[in-house]
């Protein structure tokens, strides 16, 4: 009986183990230190009949995230060191500093939640401080807010690794039961030199 | 009145017992405080509405303060937080302590806040591109709030409007600060460098100027048992105020004990009687006793710097010990006034000091009114003693028994020594000093930063910086201050300002700010939004929304009732605004903050033309006062200077006069020169000192155009000196810059005046020419 007893908890201890470490490789998986990638959003309201959907890129460079919505209209932010900057439409908003140099962004006063959920849902960064991490099958992890105003908006965030290379699902479920899927495809693992100017907020 | 010693010394007793009541009885009723405000320096009792406001707005400011609790573990962190928080709730002085999310509001609460007023709110650009009628702009803001990641804004608001007008007026954050997270059990955290910090808030129940109440906070602060391998960062004004306080402390007892003792043992050693050293000792309590009467008589509160100046008072009263002592060991202790001869110089000496310190208190820093105050009574109490107490005890102690030591004899003949010197060597020497005065004058550069007056530890001022980086955005101390005759057009001030407020951030003179009426438009702002939201609707602007919402987003109810700043600030979200505003009896005043100011001459330069707003810089603010204060400081030295010169003049002839009162006006000179030299500035404190070296060089003036170069004048003088020197030299290693700028600049000026005082027995005027008759 104790022998039995002692295999049992030894399974569970492996089984347990075992969890642990595919949560840890799952998350790396899920990581994207450089690169570029498209993205389909749509977002399904419990008020509204049609889903409202976007497409753009966005682009990862030493943890600073550029996201960019092409259609239906442009829009673009730069998440540098935990600061969120929007870019203003040249033609008729743009700026000077008090140096003359011209200044195409503005930075947002934003929450810190809504960058730990960009951070997460573009690079696959997860903050074990601030999600609790649960694996959901081989390819998907469900993460649950731990910070109140996060929790505030989002009740759960699954990440799923796509079939092919490359390609991930987010589906971001709100407390109001909206959600929002966004598909994830890597077209670059590294940026020009192009693309890393981009992260060149002046 | 010939009154005998035993009499004096009933008059002496009388009057210090009617002082002491005196003090008894304010110390009981309106005991005095002790100040440690950087800036306050100036007269509190202003009449201007703008400066009253001023100082409630900053003494609100210092009561808060922060900790930052952290560790890699949170839950070790929020334990650390929660422990701390308990026994922090407990200590006296303390109003709230919070680590917790109490008073911050959510989307939800900032949603309630404005219910019932959804459609009459809207931000510039919304305003804009309805006003332009750019439909493409106003879809753009649309698409861009519900297609936001992670908001829930428009599902919350899209009922109430369904321009979204509303939920792009809430789609923004109501504080600076953007590091902070929230956890579920409501604790405020930050991550920084591998470590999780617990952000604790304390809300003192007075400002931190309050020295006294600062330090008794703090002291219990640090007796809260801190978690081992946690880190405690904090700031706040109480701590600034406690190191302040605990410096002058440690600087006052031992710089102050340090000049005591050498004092008493300069005078031990050339009276060799204890008799004279307890007797000194018991003139320096007295001074110190009255200084602090003459304090609570004139002042309610008390700047910690007057506290530290107050080791002057010891050198100078001292002096009066010297005198008397000196002419008592030629004198029988059988005698009935046996300080008679010297009495008139003591008077004129008393008079003289009094006079220049007397001056002080025309100037309209405080600072100085309250050591012209401690000085001029403290050096009251010393005559008086010296006058009344001393005859009493020449003739218990009989102080004529000791000779007087034959070191000064030699000192003497060795001052007389210099004035004989070579007449080339003299003229060579003074031509070099000449020249390096003039050369260090010409480059001489005044700094009136009054930051520079007090240092602070680098402790303190990394743990302000770490707090800063760990937080993110913090306000600047500089803020607009708008004044309104109602609450509404007070609003309606802050609403014109907001477009160069905006254009401010654009350009980047600022980061960003923070103003009621970004939040709370005025009732005639709501109204005209309203009227504009109205308007578009009618005129289908939102019809490219509509049709991809599948709804009627063109749908805008006209506006029947307003928003007003009584139910407002009683919102969650107005709550956290109800520090901005004040109201006095006529008008109403809020202040507009600013964070990331990247160039405050800019900002200066902008709102100086404004009306019905003020832009407070309280350091550059005070940094412009104290240069005006300076050049008038100099003015007072002129003033006391041309008075010495027409007392001197009736008593001693014109020659003598010049004489005796340029001496010290040459050793200031040189002083200023030599302290330009050694620290590469001058303040307010060099010029200050100015008016102490004029002082004790009348003295010595006095009693050398009295009593001639005789030995006796030496040693009293000599001792003076080195008395004084002990004093300002032990004030030049101050830690606090102010105090060792003070300190250099008499220290130099004394030995200056010491050495070349002796002059004005050289020039014969009609007094001396008198004396020498009678003799």
């Amino acid at each position: 009986m104790t022998k039995l007893l002692s295999r049992l908890l030894a399974c569970c201890l492996a089984l347990l183990v075992f969890t642990q470490v595919n949560a840890k490789e799952l998350i790396d998986d899920f990581k994207i230190e450089e690169g570029v990638a498209t993205f389909t959003q749509e977002k399904k309201f419990s008020f509204l009949s049609t889903p409202i959907k976007s497409s753009g890129l966005f682009k990862v460079y030493k943890h600073n995230i550029l996201w960019q919505v092409n259609s239906p209209v442009f829009s673009k932010l730069l998440i540098i060191d935990n600061e969120i900057w929007q870019f203003i439409e040249p033609n008729n908003s743009e700026v000077k500093t008090k140096d003359g140099i011209a200044n195409h962004y503005r930075k947002m006063v934003t929450h810190a939640s809504i960058e730990t959920l960009i951070q997460t849902v573009f690079t696959g960064t997860i903050n074990e401080e601030q999600w609790d991490t649960t694996v959901k099958s081989e390819q998907c992890l469900l993460l649950q807010p731990k910070d109140t105003l996060l929790a505030q908006a989002i009740s759960l965030l699954e990440l799923c690794l796509g079939e092919e290379e490359g390609e991930r699902e987010v589906l971001i479920t709100d407390t109001q039961k909206n959600t929002t899927k966004i598909v994830l495809t890597q077209t670059k693992n590294s940026l020009s030199d192009e693309d890393i100017n981009e992260f060149n907020i002046h | 009145m010939n009154l005998t010693s035993i009499n004096k010394l009933y008059v002496w007793c009388v009057q210090c017992i009617i002082f002491v009541v005196i003090l008894l009885y304010l110390a009981a009723n309106q005991p005095v405080s002790i100040n440690a405000n950087l800036t306050a320096l100036f007269d509190n009792n202003t009449n201007d509405d703008w400066k009253a406001i001023q100082q409630q707005f900053n003494t609100g400011a210092s009561t808060k303060q922060i900790y930052l609790i952290g560790h890699s573990s949170l839950d070790i962190a929020k334990e650390a937080a929660n422990t701390f928080v308990n026994q922090a709730g407990n200590i006296d002085g303390i109003d709230s302590v919070t680590g917790k999310l109490s008073n911050i509001p959510n989307q939800s609460m900032m949603i309630n806040s404005y219910s019932g007023f959804e459609q009459q709110l809207l931000l510039p650009a919304f305003r804009d591109a309805i006003t332009h009628q750019d439909l493409e702009k106003i879809f753009k803001i649309e698409f861009e709030l519900i297609n936001q990641i992670g908001e829930q804004l428009v599902a919350q608001t899209i009922e109430k409007d369904p321009t979204l007008s509303f939920a792009h007026f809430l789609n923004r954050s109501p504080f600076p600060q953007n590091k902070i997270n929230i956890t579920s059990d409501g604790y405020l955290t930050v991550p920084h460098n591998n470590l999780v910090y617990n952000l604790v808030t304390i809300s003192t129940k007075e400002g931190a100027l309050n020295v006294n109440k600062a330090k008794s906070i703090v002291e219990s602060l640090n007796a809260i048992p801190l978690t081992p391998e946690v880190d405690y960062v904090r700031t706040g004004g109480i701590f600034y105020s406690d190191e302040a306080s605990r410096s002058a402390e440690s600087e006052m007892k031992l710089l102050g004990g340090l000049s005591i003792i050498a004092t008493l043992f300069l005078i031990f050693i050339s009276y060799r009687r204890f008799s004279v050293v307890i007797s000194t000792l018991f003139l320096i309590s007295i001074s110190i006793l009255y200084g602090f009467i003459g304090l609570n008589i004139f002042f309610k509160e008390v700047n910690l710097l007057t506290m530290i100046f107050a080791i002057t008072l010891v050198g100078i009263a001292v002096d009066y010990s010297f005198h008397s002592f000196t002419e008592l060991q030629r004198i029988k202790a059988t005698q009935r006034s046996p300080l008679s001869t010297i009495r008139m110089s003591l008077v004129l000496s008393f008079i003289t000091t009094t006079l220049g310190y007397t001056l002080l208190v025309v100037v309209p820093i405080v600072l100085f009114k309250q050591i012209a105050v401690f000085t001029v009574f403290g050096l009251l109490g010393a005559l008086l003693t010296v006058l009344l107490v001393y005859p009493y005890l020449h003739q218990k102690f009989d102080f004529s028994r000791q000779k007087p030591l034959v070191f000064y004899a030699k000192a003497n003949r060795l001052h007389q020594k210099l004035f004989n010197l070579n007449v080339k060597v003299s003229i060579a020497a003074v031509c070099i000093i000449a020249a390096l005065c003039i050369t260090s004058l010409f480059n001489i550069s005044f700094v009136d930063n009054p930051k520079s007056f007090y240092r602070v530890s680098d402790a303190l001022s990394n743990s302000e910086v770490k707090v800063k980086e760990i937080l993110g955005q913090k306000f600047d101390n500089q803020y607009l201050l708008v004044k309104g005759d109602s609450a509404q057009t007070l609003l309606e001030n802050e609403e014109q300002l907001l477009p160069l407020l905006n254009q401010l951030k654009s350009t980047q003179v600022i980061g960003s700010y923070q103003a009621i009426s970004q939040w709370l438009p005025s009732i005639e702002r709501q109204k005209k939004d309203n009227q504009l939201l109205v308007n578009a609707g009618n005129n289908q602007y939102f019809s490219q929304f509509s049709s991809l919402l599948g709804l009627n987003a063109n749908k805008v109810d006209i506006a029947t009732q307003y928003l007003t700043p009584e139910s407002w600030f009683e919102t969650p979200l107005g709550k956290t605004y109800q520090s901005m505003l004040i109201k006095d009896a006529e008008s109403y005043y809020s202040i507009i903050r600013f964070s990331n100011i990247t160039d405050v001459a800019v900002l200066s330069a902008t709102f100086a033309e404004l009306k019905q707003s003020v832009f407070v810089d309280t350091l550059a603010d005070t940094e412009k006062e104290l240069s005006v204060f300076r050049e008038v400081l100099l003015m007072i030295f002129a003033i006391a200077f041309l008075t010495a010169f027409i007392v001197f003049i009736f008593r001693y002839g014109w020659k003598r006069a010049c004489v005796g009162v340029l001496v010290p006006v040459f050793a200031f000179t040189i002083a200023i020169a030599l302290s330009q030299l050694f620290q590469g500035y001058i303040n307010l404190f060099n010029v200050a000192a100015g008016l102490v070296v004029l002082a004790l060089g009348l003295d010595y003036s006095v009693f050398y155009a009295e009593h001639g170069f005789s030995q006796s004048i030496t040693q009293t003088t000599l001792m003076s000196a080195l008395s004084s020197i002990f004093v300002f030299a032990m004030l030049g290693f101050s830690a606090t810059p102010a105090i060792a700028s003070f300190g250099q600049t008499v220290f130099i000026g004394i030995v200056i005046t010491f050495l070349f005082s002796p002059i004005i027995t050289k020039v014969h005027g009609f007094e001396s020419r008198k004396k020498r008759k009678n003799d």
